[in-house]
């Protein structure tokens, strides 16, 4: 462009100006000439009360914002910083930047790191900066770049290193890309990589853990040798609670090499520094990444539930044993990695030397399972996600912020704050009300709103007034933004609330207004309640649930309730459940009380114990044994248990409405018009609050059964199709929960059997034909309950089962044996005496009376049991 | 010490940045990410290091590379603009990539300004406009500045202070 204006006759004089020159042109006009432009006669001007300096101020301040577009976030390069010289710019992070520095006296070259003048205000971040160069300076190893010297020069607080002569590892692994190779031969990297993680053993031996490792922390000396740098994130593993957190509130660090737990804002080991050093590993040596994304949301995706790619899927023929490292390094769980450097260490150098290593793989089912768990719904909702977090700044804060920087830093300190308080949602403990309620069923105080939460925001408001934010900010913590879902939701109506949630969110991408920190907080209100719809009964898809929660997660880290739910999503959907709820209550005994106390009620619903009539949570089909370890630990954890619940297996909630319902239609199987009326309504209900695919939908198939009893075939759907499999036992099921007498069930047997020959191998379609056959007195119900038996893992309700069986057989000893062991199995063994107790006495009304006479027998022995207590119970005949 | 090209891209890797998104305009941004110009002077920059006279110098050098690699890119893309309306719209929208290791949030807030700066410019005259870039982005002295324009250095600051001024108020500042 400007080679383009033609010369001309050099004037003194501006020629664009309508008028002549004011006063306040001539005088910025000569502070440009001095090249001043200083602070002192910013102060100056300021103390001046006229109109010509306040034109002047607004120039210099227009010049500010220029300069900062050209210099970045970090201001100019300085000439001097305390002693040393400043002779370039090494780097830039998110914290300040590294210069190069000459120090005179010693006649030699350090790297400077320098705290951003953003942040040299702030105490956190000056206290932040400090403890980086004290954890640095406590670790003395070859393989981490040693500090000097820390100091504060004109406002600047800065640290002296080591200068490495070379350059960080991410610019070799970007080099080495471009022409389309990987930075490092893997046996090289197996011997370099050795000593970083021998370097990250002796920072965890030290308990500090690094927290951001990635190739741009580890430099590349010129003889090759790696150094890790950069303790910027690093925290002393005794008070590791996660804060993984920056100035704004969003994360902090590089996604890419964040392990799960550290994207999911949970507590940080030593496992998951090893964590990063697999993928800073991986990269090098195949130049790509084990997980990849396009946007932040589909890496989080990929990071939680996808499976990360291995050495082979990279290169033609990797070796086996290093391969095996990576996998053991990139595991999901942290308790499958290498739990310390030095062991890492160890195995990266028999590599390297050429000798065998013998890692475990993990078995192949829990390979399998994983997979299966992981979740490919990527909704616009999460793309939309993207745009609203990731473009923080809005354009109303680059104008304040220009203004006074110091206030305004304050300001945004105040507000971040507010919004972490928000996220651990003080003074409102549960969640926003209904979300906790409609998944366990137990009544949650509805708390105000917290009185300390509106003053901090009052006090934002009187400090900058003309901050939309803050009125944003306050509207998203103290309005429910779909106060119809929220209604939906509490009668645990999650299907109709999960829709308007959808809603919200697609609008919200739409509208992004009041700041990010106002547009995240109704952001993560939104995601956690659909997490919460979708974990209804009604919905039931957990997966999804896991993206909703996670998104929550990773928008307010530190948050109680998404962190409690995705506790319950970690046990529940644990190929080790036993083991899961055992790491929980581990971890609980230092968490807050709201965290545990939301787990706890979350687990009590979950195990279907004895689930408060209430609750709304989906069913996990979880084992005996799993249920009965998640009880326990509810148990331990509530000081008292939740009322109003019901025996296990009895509908809850939404399911239990649904269930009255169908009991009425099943009262009315004599008369046809009242029957049809009464199907018509509760179909229609049933197919606008569940699901599609939920097992509620159960409800409404068993209508059919009801409606057409000598119908035969598989139930058919809305199309004139077969039902799936599942969905038909759900009828099936919800059949044997309306418990018909016999003589009306014996209609259906016979279909039933039909569907169970054609689909033997259905989950949970023995116990259904146990409960058929046992309603129904068919002379096959011992054996089917016999079949239960063997298949359910001690579960005391198959053993109850087989113990009617038997006493409708008359073998009364045979089912003593059964109660005996139900008793003993179960997780309230006093509550299944009485059970048996009065099954006993019905059973006895129809006995001969030489059987009567047994039972008879047996009943009092049970309950002079339950007199003196049921621990005493001998077992056998 | 020797300066190398690492490190002076480094130094202006912002001057640079800001120079190529200015000098792009908004059309020709939408087919092409300033980002990825930038890292295109910065291998040509390494290519061509040893033509470097003295280090000080870097900036000024490193900054006209910048200006001929846009003023080519310009060039070529002239008649692909006119070709294909349909994707003016494509790139606007785009998210901000995940393996952009700047780090989002600084990237966006850069971005922000970058964009708030350019929006005001565009209403700014000829003269008032140029005058900021040459002197303040690209960096060029008041002497080398006059001899472009055509006007004394006088004339330039004065030139600048107005422009500044109006630069002001479109900012609001």
């Amino acid at each position: 462009m400007s080679e383009n204006i033609p010369h001309a006759e050099p004037e003194d004089f501006d020629r664009d100006a309508d008028e002549a020159s004011s006063a306040a042109d001539r005088r910025m006009a000569e502070l440009l000439r001095e090249q001043g432009g200083g602070r002192d006669l910013r102060r100056e001007l300021q103390g001046e009360d006229s109109e010509e300096a306040s034109d002047i101020l607004s120039r210099l301040n227009a010049l500010d914002f220029v300069q900062q577009v050209v210099v970045g976030e970090h201001g100019a390069v300085p000439e001097r910083i305390g002693g040393y010289q400043i002779k370039g710019v090494l780097g830039r992070g998110g914290m300040g930047v590294v210069y190069l520095g000459w120090q005179q006296e010693l006649e030699r070259e350090v790297a400077l790191k320098v705290l951003s003048q953003h942040y040299t205000a702030d105490p956190t971040m000056r206290k932040r900066f400090r403890a980086e160069a004290r954890a640095t300076a406590a670790l003395h190893h070859r393989h981490i770049v040693p500090i000097y010297d820390y100091g504060e020069s004109q406002g600047m607080l800065f640290f002296a290193m080591e200068r490495v002569d070379g350059m960080s590892l991410d610019k070799h692994i970007a080099a080495a890309r471009r022409v389309d190779r990987a930075a490092l031969p893997p046996l090289e990297a197996a011997r370099r990589f050795a000593g970083v993680a021998d370097a990250l053993g002796l920072a965890h031996r030290r308990r500090l853990l690094h927290r951001d490792v990635k190739p741009g922390n580890i430099l590349v000396g010129d003889d090759g040798t790696l150094a890790l740098t950069d303790f910027g994130l690093a925290k002393a593993l005794d008070h590791a609670s996660m804060q993984l957190t920056s100035k704004d509130g969003g994360f902090l660090g590089t996604l890419h090499y964040a392990s799960p737990e550290q994207a999911l804002g949970g507590e940080l080991t030593p496992a998951s520094d090893l964590y990063s050093l697999g993928v800073t590993m991986f990269e090098a040596v195949t130049g790509s990444l084990p997980r990849s994304g396009k946007t932040t949301e589909a890496l989080l995706q990929s990071i939680l539930h996808g499976t990360p790619s291995r050495l082979r899927d990279c290169l033609p023929k990797p070796p086996r044993d290093l391969e095996a490292v990576l996998d053991k390094l990139l595991a999901r769980e942290p308790g499958d990695r290498y739990q310390d450097g030095e062991a890492l260490a160890r195995d990266l150098q028999r590599i390297a030397d050429g000798e065998p290593v013998h890692i475990r793989r993990l078995p192949l089912h829990v390979r399998l399972w994983r997979r299966a768990r992981k979740n490919p719904v990527l909704t616009g909702a999460l793309v939309a996600v993207a745009m609203l977090v990731l473009a923080t700044a809005t354009l109303v804060g680059v104008l304040t912020r220009e203004k006074g920087r110091g206030l305004l830093s304050r300001h945004q300190n105040r507000l971040v704050a507010i919004a972490q308080d928000v996220g651990r949602e003080r003074g409102s403990p549960w969640g926003p009300p209904p979300l906790l309620q409609a998944l366990t069923g137990v009544e949650v105080p509805e708390l105000p709103v917290g009185d300390e939460i509106l003053r901090a925001f009052d006090e934002a408001h009187a400090e900058m007034p003309d901050d939309p934010a803050v009125q944003a900010m306050r509207r998203a913590y103290e309005e429910d933004p779909v106060p119809n879902a929220s209604a939906f939701l509490a009668a645990g109506r999650g299907f109709e609330a999960m829709l308007l949630y959808d809603e919200a969110i697609r609008a919200a991408a739409d509208r992004r207004t009041g700041g990010s920190l106002a547009v995240e907080l109704g952001l993560y209100r939104l995601y956690l309640a659909r997490g919460v719809a979708r974990l209804t009964a009604a919905v039931a898809r957990p997966n999804d649930a896991r993206t909703d929660l996670a998104l929550a997660s990773y928008l307010r880290p530190g948050a109680v309730f998404p962190m409690a739910l995705l506790d319950l999503l970690d046990v529940v959907q644990s190929p080790n459940v036993v083991g899961a709820v055992e790491r929980l209550r581990r971890e609980l005994s230092r968490a807050s009380a709201e965290r545990v106390r939301a787990v706890a009620l979350l687990l009590w619903a979950a195990a279907g114990h004895a689930p408060p009539m209430q609750a709304n949570l989906m069913s996990f089909a979880l084992a005996f044994d799993d249920r009965r370890a998640m009880q326990r630990l509810a148990g331990d954890l509530l000081t008292e248990p939740p009322s109003g619940c019901v025996a296990s297996g009895e509908p809850t909630g939404l399911g239990r409405r649904f269930a009255e319902a169908c009991r009425k239609a099943l009262e009315q199987l004599a008369d046809p018009d009242r029957l049809r009326s009464i199907v018509e309504r509760t179909s229609k209900v049933i197919v606008a609050s569940a699901h599609p695919e939920s097992p509620l939908q159960g409800w409404r198939h068993v209508l059919q059964l009801l409606t057409q009893p000598r119908e035969r075939g598989p139930l058919l759907g809305d199309d004139g199709e077969p039902l799936p499999a599942a969905m038909q036992l759900a009828a099936w099921r919800a059949l044997v929960q309306l418990q018909p007498r016999g003589s009306l069930l014996r209609l259906w047997l016979v279909r039933f059997e039909e569907f169970r020959r054609d689909h033997p191998g259905q989950a949970g379609v023995v116990e259904v034909a146990a409960r058929m056959h046992l309603l129904a007195g068919s002379p096959a119900a011992e054996q089917w309950a016999n079949r239960w038996v063997a298949q359910a893992n001690g579960d005391p309700a198959a053993h109850l089962c087989r113990m009617q069986a038997r006493l409708g057989a008359g073998r009364v000893l045979a089912a003593q044996d059964d109660a005996i062991v139900a008793v003993q199995a179960s997780i309230d063994p006093e509550r299944t005496l009485r059970r048996v107790v009065q099954t006993l006495v019905a059973a006895s009304r129809s006995a001969e009376p030489g059987v009567l006479e047994q039972m008879q027998l047996m009943a009092d022995r049970f309950r002079e049991q339950l007199e003196i207590g049921v621990r005493h119970l001998g077992g056998g005949r | 010490m020797t300066l190398t090209p690492e490190v002076a891209f480094e130094q202006h890797r912002e001057r640079l940045l800001s120079v190529i998104y200015l000098r792009m305009g908004p059309n020709l941004r939408v087919r092409m990410d300033p980002e990825d110009v930038l890292q295109e002077v910065a291998i040509e920059a390494v290519n061509s290091w040893s033509t470097l006279s003295a280090e000080e110098n870097a900036g000024a050098w490193l900054v006209t590379l910048a200006r001929r690699k846009v003023a080519r890119i310009l060039r070529d893309q002239l008649g692909v603009a006119a070709r294909d309306p349909r994707r003016e719209h494509s790139i606007k929208t785009d998210l901000p990539l995940a393996d952009r290791r700047s780090g989002p949030v600084t990237h966006a807030d850069r971005r922000d300004r970058l964009e708030l700066l350019e929006q005001a410019m565009e209403r700014l005259s000829d003269n008032h406009r140029e005058v900021i870039l040459l002197m303040k982005i690209e960096g060029l002295s008041a002497r080398e500045v006059g001899e472009r324009m055509g006007r004394s250095e006088n004339a330039v600051h004065l030139l600048l202070s107005r422009a500044l001024k109006r630069l002001a108020e479109e900012l609001k500042l």
